[in-house]
């Protein structure tokens, strides 16, 4: 429970990220659908699994341990 | 002609002196387009850096200087027009539903509240219906087999156990969950429309709630939440924000 605790305490900042990308990504006004996925050729549904797959995978990184 | 990545949008008569001055002290090279009753501040996309963080944290960075000084409602990051005149189109074209939602959202901002179990999940995630065979563990070494007749029922029945099990944890994480989001409407005051929440939307996050708040009163709903987390052993509550009120902009 200890380890669990402090894992997810140690990466909040990440967590903030996911949750401020999912609304960056996901929400706000929709003007113009589907064609809102791809901007000049970059894929933003990939940048967006790039930004959050990170997050999520510092999420449940293991805090660091003493130097 | 460069296409333009839209930034937010406001009222048709939002882009006064004090507007535009703090938009440009936040970054200048800001383009609004205006049409009818509303209108957009975008960006040159030609002036695109490369994706990632940075562009996501550009994108918010500029949104919330604009809600800042106005009733805004931030567009979905990477929405674009290919010219002035294709924004005021796809403007115009939703000029009705734009002005009722900046109307209905106003100067209020989003604070940002997410429970995360401090323990994992305890029972086993129930198997796809439909599974008719159960493999019977054999001695170390020899793997696994299908069992005969008296062991699927003897693997069946715990099996089912199992599932049960399962099930009820899960509803009782989903009760915690909507227990969980009534003290935080009960702490922010946001209720009703003002209060959205996705309950166990992950293994590890058992609330994502996203509250909408006057902006004068963000730093107390901030403040009382925090007092909440301190009172909960089950979850560790993040709260996050004040944001610019990205949850409450959709128009249908």
């Amino acid at each position: 429970l200890d380890k669990e605790r402090v894992s997810l305490s140690a990466e909040l900042p990440d967590f903030t990220l996911l949750e401020l990308a999912d609304r960056l990504l996901h929400r706000g006004v929709v003007l113009v659908g589907e064609a809102t996925i791809s901007v000049a050729g970059v894929d933003l549904i990939y940048l967006g699994l790039n930004v959050v797959l990170t997050a999520v995978e510092n999420l449940r990184k293991p805090p660091p341990g003493p130097a | 002609v460069s296409p333009l990545l839209l930034r937010a949008i406001v009222a048709g008569d939002g882009a006064g002196d004090a507007e535009a001055r703090a938009v440009d002290e936040a970054r200048g090279g800001l383009i609004w387009v205006a049409a009818g009753r509303v209108g957009a501040w975008a960006s040159e996309l030609a002036e695109r850096t490369e994706p990632g963080r940075a562009e996501l944290l550009e994108h918010h960075r500029l949104v919330e200087a604009v809600c800042a000084v106005a009733a805004c409602l931030p567009v979905q990051l990477g929405t674009w027009a290919s010219s002035e005149e294709e924004t005021r189109r796809l403007l115009l074209a939703r000029e009705e539903a734009l002005v009722g939602a900046l109307a209905r959202v106003g100067r209020r901002v989003e604070v940002a509240a997410s429970c995360l179990w401090r323990e994992p999940a305890r029972g086993v995630a129930p198997p796809p219906s439909g599974t008719h065979s159960y493999p019977v563990p054999l001695p170390e070494g020899e793997g696994t087999r299908q069992g005969r007749l008296g062991q699927v029922e003897r693997e069946g029945t715990q099996y089912l156990r199992e599932r049960r099990a399962a099930i009820e944890a899960r509803e009782a994480r989903e009760a915690r969950a909507r227990a969980l989001a009534e003290a935080i409407e009960r702490a922010s005051g946001a209720t009703g429309a003002d209060a959205r929440h996705r309950l166990c939307p992950s293994e590890a996050v058992a609330l994502s709630s996203a509250l909408l708040v006057g902006r004068d009163e963000a730093e107390a709903v901030v403040g009382r939440l925090r007092e909440l987390a301190g009172q909960l052993a089950d979850v560790e509550l993040v709260v996050n924000g004040p944001w610019p009120p990205y949850s409450f902009a959709g128009i249908s």
